[in-house]
């Protein structure tokens, strides 16, 4: 479970990239969080996940706090960045395996999952190559692969399927349903409006780092047309806003 | 031509801001700094380059006044040439190869509208001005020292100033034709690491041949005019490799106004000559060999994981081993952060077996007389000066975070905390330097060089300073981290900090040493001093690991 309480950011002077965000992502549900480009979605993320410090309020993760005892928070969740250039002169494996050492993933695990979640993204064969000579989307299943290794209870994801082929994207979205069917939780940021209407049991919209709606799409329907689509509802959020 | 200016604001722009930022933002707000802090920046500034440049005044104080003794005026021009030419070339080995051909800035400038020789040239301005900044730097002093000491005309200082801008042109020109060749013709040079071990290596090859040469056309001195003649002889033999550099040297010091202005011309011609064959082996070869540089090692072969490979580790072992792969998977981390330290630790080791073997080594008619004195207490301590004179060179905890570049907000994601990522950190960084330290106290009391009791003080001396000079790398590369550079070389070479970091290390060696000696000097028991010496040691050891207790809580501050 993720609870952000009334959280804030400022990089500039009057300026505030995210404003008094109060939200819970619960247990058992995957959550979209949409936004347009600087809508704040990056930096909300940036702070669950520990990289930013909020200016005020607070993140629990499983009733861990991210700023009063970051360690612990941070074992609870995994998380993709939107950028997987990562680590290019290690070896996949090394990459894995630093990070199950990290998370303290025992050997039998950090093997089964390894190797089955490669076999998924078919890297298997291509675990033992340099993340050098993987091409973005290679990279983007990897941190995936990475964030799940020691089978987290929070999934944080920033534009996970930015450059994974349908496949792999089809994968990606079964992995994030299967996660939430055994009662963890998904938190993941998305331009695709489609994605989140299809896979989202409940979608929150920032806009100017302040949150516009947070529901379900019937909820979204009923506050405002029954007959559009999540485009449209959110084009017509935006401008109204 | 407007391409390439406006190519080049970009390029230096990007280059440039990043080191200011670095230096001068607050790494953990973004803020600029204050009044005071700008005034105390600057005074730090003006001292540390002040004392660089007053450093390389005095240097040529002595040359000149030897020149002038001996009658050889042109030799402290030649050697002020040579010490241009040197410094520049050996920056342009490394740094040629990460700017023009893996820099980060290649896939967005490949798509523009742009031809391979407004990149070419955008980036070898760039390359140029980086040289210059350095040259400028160490340049300034013996240039004006040798124009009074000399007595040059305007005429003459007006041209050597112009030698010392151009000196470098001809060769850097000829290191890049062939460096294109190599990336264009050949596949086995397409994984950078490779290219810059391979540059490395030649480097050192032509280097110490080029010792091997000087060594020995020099046996046959006499004391009296020792370093004339081997300053001379450094000069011919540069001189005969090179011959633009005597040809710069002649222009300046013609005899006729006429014979000035024919060698200044052949000077600018071939200079000319040179640049245009660059450009025009770069307008057909240099993009066919960027575009192959992106592939970046090219697709490798399929191998299979073993079983070994999903072994459990702590995870601050796993991250010492993911430190360590960082610096060692780069030959730029590896060239500027490792190699100096570990080749001048080859030279003292060559130089202690040669002495072993044939008895003859300088450091060995030292040892020697020195015990012929009765004073070889002193022995330690010289060996001590020295390998903390190396110790120096090694700056590695300084960059470990700014070397994590974009990777670094990584860091503040895992179930680690700050404090364990510091240890980490330094353990890396004191990895890399103990061999270094183990090498000079068990190979010193081994050949029966210092005794025992001796060596352990020599040890608890090198891991104090090693612990000082870790713990303040570490602390001043947290406050301002250097994280979005576009070129490794960036990250570990060109940013103030390592001047920084380098300066500090060379002033806790001088402190060091200089406690050393003064208890040596007044205290004869000897047994009294290496117990002082190994005390003190110990509580500066303990003092600075609880300090590093709170650096290490604030390393990630300033990274996001």
């Amino acid at each position: 479970m993720i609870e952000i309480q009334h959280v804030s950011k400022q990089y500039v002077a009057n300026t505030k990239a995210v404003d008094d965000l109060d939200f819970t992502v619960h247990n058992g549900e995957i959550f979209g969080f949409i936004g347009e480009n600087g809508a704040g979605k990056s930096t909300t993320i940036h702070m669950i996940s520990g990289i930013l410090e909020p200016d005020a309020g607070d993140i629990l993760l499983d009733g861990h706090s991210i700023i009063t005892d970051p360690v612990e928070a941070k074992r609870t969740f995994g998380y993709v960045s939107d950028n997987p250039d990562f680590f290019m002169g290690m070896k996949a494996i090394q990459y894995l395996n630093l990070v199950a050492d990290i998370y303290n993933v025992d050997a039998t695990t950090r093997k089964t999952n390894i190797l089955s979640m490669a076999q998924t993204f078919e890297l298997d064969q291509l675990l033992n190559n340099p993340i050098s000579s993987y091409s973005h989307g290679m990279r983007q299943k990897l941190m995936i692969i990475a964030a799940l290794l020691h089978e987290p209870n929070n999934w944080i994801m920033d534009e996970p399927l930015v450059g994974l082929d349908p496949k792999s994207q089809h994968d990606t979205k079964q992995m994030m349903k299967d996660h939430a069917a055994k009662g963890h939780s998904v938190f993941f940021s998305t331009h695709a409006l489609e994605v989140a209407e299809k896979l989202c049991d409940r979608i929150g919209v920032i806009h100017h780092g302040k949150l516009l709606f947070i529901g379900t799409l019937e909820q979204l329907r009923a506050q405002y047309d029954a007959t559009m689509s999540l485009e449209d509802l959110f084009l017509e959020m935006t401008e109204h806003a | 031509m407007h391409n390439i200016l406006l190519l080049t604001k970009v390029l230096l722009k990007g280059q440039f801001q990043g080191m200011v930022n670095a230096t001068t933002m607050h790494g953990a707000t973004k803020k600029k700094p204050s009044k005071g802090a700008k005034i105390a920046m600057g005074v730090a500034y003006v001292v540390l380059f002040g004392y660089l440049i007053a450093g390389f005044t005095f240097l040529f104080s002595g040359i000149n006044t030897m020149a002038i003794t001996y009658q050889l005026p042109q030799l402290s021009l030649m050697i002020l040439l040579i010490m241009v030419l040197s410094i520049g070339l050996f920056m342009m080995v490394f740094a040629m190869v990460s700017t023009l051909y893996y820099d980060q800035t290649t896939s967005i400038l490949l798509p523009l509208p742009l031809s391979a020789t407004q990149i070419l040239a955008a980036r070898s301005i760039v390359l140029l001005i980086d040289v210059w900044m350095l040259v400028i730097l160490l340049a300034i002093g013996p240039l004006l020292i040798s124009t009074i000491q000399l007595g040059l005309t305007i005429v003459q200082f007006v041209l050597l100033v112009f030698m010392i801008f151009t000196i470098c042109i001809i060769p850097s020109c000829i290191l890049g034709i062939l460096l294109m060749l190599i990336m264009r013709y050949s596949r086995i040079f397409y994984n950078k690491k490779r290219v810059q071990l391979i540059a490395f290596l030649l480097f050192f090859a032509i280097y110490f041949i080029f010792l091997n040469q000087l060594g020995s056309s020099t046996t046959a001195m006499d004391d009296a005019s020792v370093s004339v003649t081997l300053l001379s002889t450094i000069s011919q033999t540069i001189g005969s490799c090179y011959p633009p550099l005597r040809l710069a040297l002649n222009t300046v010091m013609a005899p006729s106004f006429i014979d000035g202005l024919t060698k200044f011309m052949i000077y600018i011609g071939l200079t000319i000559a040179t640049v245009w064959i660059y450009f025009k082996v770069g307008q057909t070869i240099y993009l066919k060999g960027l575009v192959a540089s992106m592939l970046n090692g090219g697709k490798r072969k399929v191998s299979r994981v073993r079983d070994r490979l999903f072994q459990k580790h702590h995870p601050i072992y796993g991250y010492i081993q993911k430190e360590l792969h960082t610096i060692f998977s780069s030959a730029t981390f590896i060239i500027q952060m490792v190699a100096p330290v570990y080749l001048l630790t080859g030279i003292m080791l060559v130089s202690i077996g040669i002495g072993i073997t044939q008895g003859e080594t300088d450091l060995f008619e030292l040892i020697t007389m020195l015990r012929s004195l009765g004073i070889d207490q002193w022995i330690a301590f010289m060996i001590c000066a020295f390998v903390l004179f190396i110790a120096s060179m090694d700056y590695c905890a300084g960059v470990m975070i700014s070397k994590d570049g974009q990777c670094a907000s990584w860091m503040r994601t895992i179930p680690m905390s700050a404090l364990d990522q510091s240890i980490a950190k330094l353990i890396t960084a004191m990895l890399i330097r103990m061999p270094l330290i183990l090498l000079a106290c068990v190979v010193a009391p081994l050949f029966q060089v210092v005794e025992p009791l001796s060596a352990l003080t020599m040890f608890f001396i090198l891991v104090a300073h090693m612990v000082v000079c870790d713990v303040f790398g570490l602390w001043n590369d947290a406050r301002k981290p250097y994280l979005n550079w576009t070129s490794e070389i960036q990250a570990v070479k060109n940013n103030t900090k390592v001047l920084v970091g380098m300066l500090f290390n060379l002033l806790a060696a001088l402190i060091f040493g200089g406690v050393y000696y003064l208890l040596l000097s007044m205290i004869s028991k000897r047994l009294m001093v290496e117990t002082m010496m190994m005390l003190l040691a110990t509580v500066i050891i303990v003092l600075t690991l609880l300090i590093q207790r709170k650096v290490g809580s604030h390393l990630l501050d300033a990274v996001h």
